[in-house]
């Protein structure tokens, strides 16, 4: 159904960004009957547009547009995520843990850390647990509501014996997205094994093929792709009055809304907080805490490759679908606080080469190259506790196509995130060697796609940006709906806790919209 | 040719004029004139001891080439003008290995070489002549993915599994 609203139609609910949080909310909220206008930045790809072809596919979906990173990160790219209808949905590789009970509670159950902004979430695991148990039903989550798990690939069998080997008990082929037989009108996989590339038989999730189709069959759901939103406006009276937006063929308009939703993944909704300022809001919009950009997570994260003594073809089968929860859990005997857990990963031979040696050349180099079918890899993903000085903000002087300062993200590692990623890599390379690894390679500087925090919730409005529905404090129409809500970062891989965090705003958002208090 | 490869070119006879001119005190003329190799056979001869894969066809290390041409790059530039100035018109792979090796060494540092080795190797692996040399399989969509070619088929885990276990953790 292709529904237009009108641009002066003030009674719609506007959201930017279709991906996790946005089409998850957007799907919601229109079958509810209420009216939506969800603005995209990136193109709409169509499953024929789905390729095994990793390069080409980053060119297809990818946020290309300059960013800059200082400190521990890439200085150019310090982000991966996507410009697409679908969002990075469209890549990722559907891991779907939920967080732990502890992991709602950090500062009360490890203590502040130094020199971080620890702090514990505004609701717990019990609140979050309705809209997990949904959120898994809808995604078609593996071993939940009785859907099987997926079949063990190589890679997961290598990293599943040597798991066994070092004592670990808790391991699987993880909770995933990814159907294992055919499920809701999306079909089984095939382990293709280029899930971040984008899936060509959709049967890794993405709201691309599911919930936005699904929102436009409503008839309340207008979506509007190739579409930047450069500004989100106000009024004197500090309510949110719509967006200004560039359309494809390059005219600039605004859309009026009666709530305006930003889920337009963390480096995104953080420009846009901060570059919508005005006289009334001379921080940036929703900033009165001066929190907004800053508690910028990733996850501590490295990947792994282990040398084994025989053949894996790693990249054979799903990227991700295999972990390691053992080491989910909070023990400071360990060295540091919070947890982390392993989960398997494949990458294709370009990777690997810049992994094993990023300025390797010459015969030797080829003949380590010619062992890549003997490789097997694993990716470690642990809490990154917040530190203000850990923030997006934005340039100076300089300014993208449209105007905007180019953002810079701010990120070094906390002493707490190195404690965990040497506890991490030692187990990691003992795992590998106790299967007769002959060698083992680790990589640990690139850029994240696990982004958080930079609009974090909050019981008070002077350390956070919004309240436990999302809500802004200082805006009462205006929402945050993606990763940048989240107040610590877990071990889980947050796309599962977004989608969570939406279906748990709709409901408020609805019910807001009912009784006029929005 | 196109403009991209003229511009190039023509960079290239000038510097290497100018090398030739304030160079060392030589009396060659300039190595771009004396030398029956072009600019792609000299930069995939390059390429080929940079990641020396002796299967693969020159066809394979001609592209590679061809896309740090492309590059257009004045780090390119310059770098080729300096390998025209050690080869003196010698075709690359006719110069002894050890010197062609050194010399590469010598430059490891340099912007150009970082050019060379990164669009070298990410043009070689890229390559679907080179996946079977490292054992990748590739795109599977078309061959129906990798479900029933082998993705769960590892045999050697078992044994080495059994001879280490009881390892303490």
């Amino acid at each position: 159904m292709n529904t237009k609203f009108e641009l002066n139609d003030s009674s719609v609910v506007v959201i930017v960004g279709s991906g996790a949080g946005g089409g998850a909310l957007g799907r919601e909220l229109s079958a509810r009957g209420i009216k939506v206008v969800c603005f995209e930045a990136g193109r709409r790809l169509q499953l024929a547009d789905i390729e095994n072809d990793g390069p080409k596919m980053a060119a297809k979906m990818n946020w290309q547009d300059l960013r800059y990173g200082e400190g521990d990160v890439p200085k150019t790219n310090p982000v991966t995520s996507c410009k697409t209808v679908g969002g990075t949905t469209t890549h990722w590789t559907a891991n779907c843990p939920r967080f732990q009970e502890f992991e709602f509670a950090a500062l009360s159950t490890y203590g502040q850390l130094d020199g971080c902004n620890l702090a514990d979430w505004p609701l717990t695991l019990r609140d979050l647990s309705p809209f997990y148990h949904r959120a898994e039903a809808m995604l078609g989550v593996t071993g939940t509501h009785g859907i099987p798990r997926l079949p063990e690939s190589n890679n997961y069998k290598v990293m599943a014996a040597g798991a066994r080997n070092i004592g670990y008990r808790d391991f699987d082929t993880y909770n995933m997205a990814i159907n294992p037989v055919a499920r809701d009108g999306r079909a089984p996989c095939l382990q293709t094994g280029f899930c971040s590339s984008g899936c060509p038989i959709n049967a890794k999730w993405t709201t691309l093929f599911t919930h936005i189709p699904e929102a436009e069959a409503t008839g309340f759901f207008d979506l509007r792709p190739e579409c930047m939103v450069t500004r989100l406006l106000t009024d004197e009276k500090r309510r949110a009055t719509g967006v200004r937006y560039v359309d494809k063929d390059g005219n600039t308009r605004e859309q009026r809304a009666r709530v305006v939703c930003v889920a337009a993944n963390v480096v995104e909704t953080t420009r846009l907080l901060l570059h919508s300022k005005t006289a009334r809001f001379p921080n940036g919009l929703a900033n009165s805490s001066d929190q907004v950009g800053r508690n910028y997570m990733r996850h501590a994260a490295t990947v792994a490759l282990g040398l084994m003594p025989g053949e894996v073809h790693f990249y054979k089968g799903t990227q991700t679908a295999g972990v390691i929860r053992d080491e989910v859990r909070h023990d400071t005997t360990r060295g540091f606080s919070g947890g982390y857990q392993f989960h398997t990963l494949s990458l294709g031979p370009e990777r690997v080469a810049a992994m094993m040696d990023p300025k390797g050349w010459g015969k030797d180099y080829a003949s380590q190259l010619r062992k890549y079918k003997n490789i097997a890899g694993i990716a470690i993903n642990g809490e990154d506790p917040p530190q203000q000085t850990n923030r997006i903000t934005l340039h100076p002087t300089e300014k993208d196509k449209f105007g905007m300062p180019v953002a810079v993200v701010n990120y070094r590692f906390h002493k707490n995130t190195l404690a965990m990623l040497k506890h991490a890599q030692g187990r990691a390379e003992a795992l590998f060697r106790s299967l007769g690894a002959t060698d083992v390679f680790f990589a640990t500087h690139f850029g994240a796609t696990h982004n958080m925090g930079t609009a974090r919730m909050g019981m008070d409005a002077t350390t956070s940006v919004c309240n436990q529905w999302g809500q802004t404090h200082d805006v009462k129409n205006l929402f945050v709906s993606d990763g940048s809500l989240f107040v610590t970062s877990a071990s889980a891989n947050p796309t599962l806790t977004i989608i969570a965090l939406a279906l748990r705003q709709a409901d408020y958002l609805a019910q807001q919209l009912k009784s006029a208090a929005v | 040719m196109s403009s991209t490869r003229r511009k190039f070119l023509s960079a290239i006879s000038q510097l290497t004029a100018v090398l030739a001119l304030v160079g060392c005190g030589r009396k060659e003329v300039p190595a771009a004139e004396k030398s029956g190799e072009s600019d792609l056979d000299l930069l995939a001869g390059v390429a080929y001891d940079l990641l020396p894969f002796s299967e693969l066809p020159p066809a394979t290390y001609l592209k590679a080439a061809q896309q740090i041409m492309d590059l257009n790059s004045a780090d390119a530039v310059a770098g080729l003008a300096k390998l025209r100035e050690f080869s003196r018109g010698t075709p690359w792979r006719e110069l002894p290995e050890a010197d062609r090796l050194t010399l590469l060494s010598s430059w490891q540092d340099s912007s150009f070489f970082s050019v060379l080795r990164a669009n070298t190797v990410r043009a070689l692996l890229r390559d679907p002549a080179t996946f079977a040399i490292v054992g990748y399989g590739g795109p599977s969509i078309q061959l129906g993915g990798y479900l029933n070619r082998g993705f769960d088929d590892i045999t050697w885990l078992s044994a080495a599994q059994g001879s280490r276990k009881g390892m303490s953790p």
